[in-house]
């Protein structure tokens, strides 16, 4: 076990920047994900901390060791990739032994480990079968053990989770999670699914054009967005356009909305995001509550999503949970929207979307 | 899913070809396989005897021609699969600007004339061909190489031809094998050497053995090159087979012969499909 850093790791295609300047630290024992639509640059930073890109500028360091350089089979990495990639020609034992016999392990210790790998994914009793007798589930579960079987310094997760259907996702996070918490081996995770990156890791890096927008606790993540982009991302949340009006956003109309921290000029032009369950639906006024109409809405079992129309036009979607008394609202009738002031978040119109 | 009704209907014409234009006239042959021939007469009509199949176990020279044919089948597909799988991985793994003119290369022989490309090889290989006039001038030997009408001819020629099967059909199987899996190999400490070996090539298996059938069913069945670069005189089964029936009449010798092709080359595939499921633990 030990930290990984990348140091201004670059990668570029021809003229096309996949990965521009990233650089970050992850402690030893701690589990980051990289979040980011497809296309963002995640998967290839995962590469090339595995050795199967090479990066174009920069430094990758896992402990003290430079493996920049390095081939794959040099870096003492496990990597867990989306497609399973197991040994079709091999027991699920032989492929948990693969690592461990390319160590030099060999004879009853390594089969005590194969076994002990197995056992921690839930999959004592499975050695005999071949990859393909087992179920999607199961197979994610093999290459999980046949990537943590050798003791990796840093374990690698290339959206493991994503050819599996939700509900098996759902088991096979909670699987992760416990993992994780029993061995602590440095991590890096790479998914497109917020909720997974939100749940698992310790720190999350938003990323977006090859760029790294925020890397921080999920809590600052969602809460706290460093950006646009950030902000948009993470959570659903409605964009409204403001101005900064003596410490309040106005919005039109004679709307404003005072949030907690205002950290941008007097007069400027603002943008407003506010999470569709951070808003609470009111029947009756209070103070510093916006009025609107419902417009539409949605029934979707645990949750009702009302589509409400403001005064001054722009319409915000708001998640009520489906048992409370406004999810009953109908079309055209008037309600009113509170919102915490920390639940207010003010970035400046027209940065990096 | 389709029914089985649906499935025969699918293979209906194909197998109604095979029928008509294949398996008639090789019932129709049996029977002619046990005949007796008189030289001078003819088969002997009503006649019956084990005597054509026993010759060709017993007797030298048949037993030689079967034997050169098996270890010619054998050299051939060692050769195209040595020289095939590399090419194969090239056009696959290769540079993808590569692939088409690679690609190309390999089918090139193809569209050549079976006749020609076997011309083509007599000019180089004979006593005074290219090849021999070239390293007598370059003072490597003194007199030509034996190149001709013998198993070093017909392996060059046969490898030539059959080449294109064996690498068409290796790519396909290398295309096959996905990048992930070796991959997995490497991160988990496995050298480029140690992932061909133990991932690559064995997940490649069908290939190797479909290309290696194909290719070793069509040398032992070729009459054409080992007739044009063998000669009269350096026979494998298929020219005696010729020969039985065209020049020395004699239908039933030539049948058994037949039979007798027949029979090793679905002991061959039975064998190799056998190996194939127990070396590659899949299928």
């Amino acid at each position: 076990m030990s930290n990984l850093s990348l140091r201004n790791i670059v990668k570029r295609y021809g003229k096309t920047e996949v990965v521009r300047n990233a650089s970050f630290q992850i402690a030893e024992g701690e589990f980051v994900s990289l979040l980011g639509p497809s296309g963002c640059g995640k998967t290839t930073i995962l590469r090339m901390v595995a050795g199967l890109l090479e990066p174009t500028e920069g430094q990758i360091m896992i402990g003290e060791r430079d493996v920049t350089r390095l081939p794959p089979n040099k870096r003492n990495i496990g990597l867990v990739f989306q497609s399973y990639a197991l040994f079709p020609h091999m027991t699920v034992f032989e492929n948990v032994a693969f690592g461990l016999r390319r160590k030099g392990e060999s004879g009853k210790p390594l089969e005590e480990r194969v076994n002990a790998a197995l056992e921690m994914v839930r999959l004592g009793g499975y050695g005999a079968r071949f990859p393909r007798q087992l179920s999607g589930g199961q197979q994610q579960r093999v290459s999980m053990a046949r990537a943590i079987a050798p003791r990796p310094s840093i374990l690698l997760f290339d959206e493991p989770l994503s050819n599996l259907d939700a509900k098996l996702r759902d088991e096979m996070q909670i699987e992760l999670k416990r993992l994780q918490q029993e061995l602590r081996i440095t991590t890096l995770f790479v998914t497109h699914d917020q909720a997974e990156a939100l749940s698992l890791s310790d720190r999350v890096g938003v990323m977006h054009g090859g760029v790294i927008q925020q890397l921080d606790r999920p809590e600052e993540i969602y809460h706290r967005p460093a950006n646009a982009f950030v902000a948009s991302f993470i959570g659903k949340p409605n964009r409204l356009q403001g101005r900064i009006e003596a410490g309040t956003v106005a919005l039109g109309a004679g709307l404003a909305l005072r949030p907690e921290r205002l950290d941008l000029p007097e007069g400027s032009e603002a943008e407003v995001f506010l999470r569709q369950e951070a808003i609470r639906v009111l029947r009756t006024p209070e103070p510093g509550a916006l009025a609107g109409t419902v417009a539409l809405r949605a029934f979707s079992g645990p949750q009702v999503q009302l589509v409400v129309r403001l005064a001054h036009g722009a319409e915000i979607v708001v998640e009520v949970p489906s048992a409370e008394d406004t999810a009953s609202l109908a079309p055209g009738e008037p309600v009113h929207l509170a919102i915490r002031p920390r639940d207010i978040i003010v970035l400046p119109q027209g940065a990096a979307s | 899913m389709t029914g089985q009704r649906s499935a025969w209907l699918l293979i209906a014409p194909l197998l109604l070809v095979l029928l008509l234009s294949f398996v008639v006239p090789l019932v129709l042959l049996l029977p002619t396989s046990f005949q007796e021939y008189q030289p001078g007469q003819g088969m002997v009509a009503g006649s019956f005897t084990w005597e054509n199949y026993l010759r060709i176990a017993t007797d030298g020279y048949y037993r030689e021609v079967v034997l050169r044919t098996l270890a010619l089948g054998l050299g051939v597909t060692v050769l195209c699969l040595l020289t095939g799988y590399p090419v194969a991985y090239l056009i696959v793994r290769g540079h993808p600007r590569w692939r088409l003119p690679l690609t190309l290369l390999v089918i090139f022989p193809l569209m050549l004339n079976l006749v020609v490309r076997s011309f083509g090889w007599i000019v180089l290989l004979t006593n005074r061909g290219v090849v021999n006039n070239l390293l007598i001038d370059l003072g490597l030997i003194e007199r030509p190489l034996k190149l001709m009408f013998n198993m070093t001819g017909l392996l060059i020629g046969l490898t030539h031809i059959y080449l294109p099967f064996m690498v068409l059909m290796l790519v396909a199987a290398l295309q096959n094998v996905p990048r992930d899996v070796e991959a997995a190999a490497a991160t988990l400490g496995s050298s480029r050497t140690h992932v061909f070996w133990s991932v690559t090539l064995p997940l490649t298996a069908p290939g190797i053995i479909g290309g290696s059938i194909l290719v070793f069913v069509l040398t032992i069945s070729a009459l054409v090159t080992p007739r044009m670069l063998g000669g009269p005189t350096y026979q494998v089964m298929a020219t005696l087979i010729y020969d039985e029936y065209m020049q020395l009449l004699d239908w039933p010798s030539g049948s058994a012969l037949s039979f007798a092709l027949a029979a090793s080359t679905l002991v061959i595939i039975w064998l190799s499909s056998r190996m194939t499921r127990r070396w590659a633990g899949m299928a």
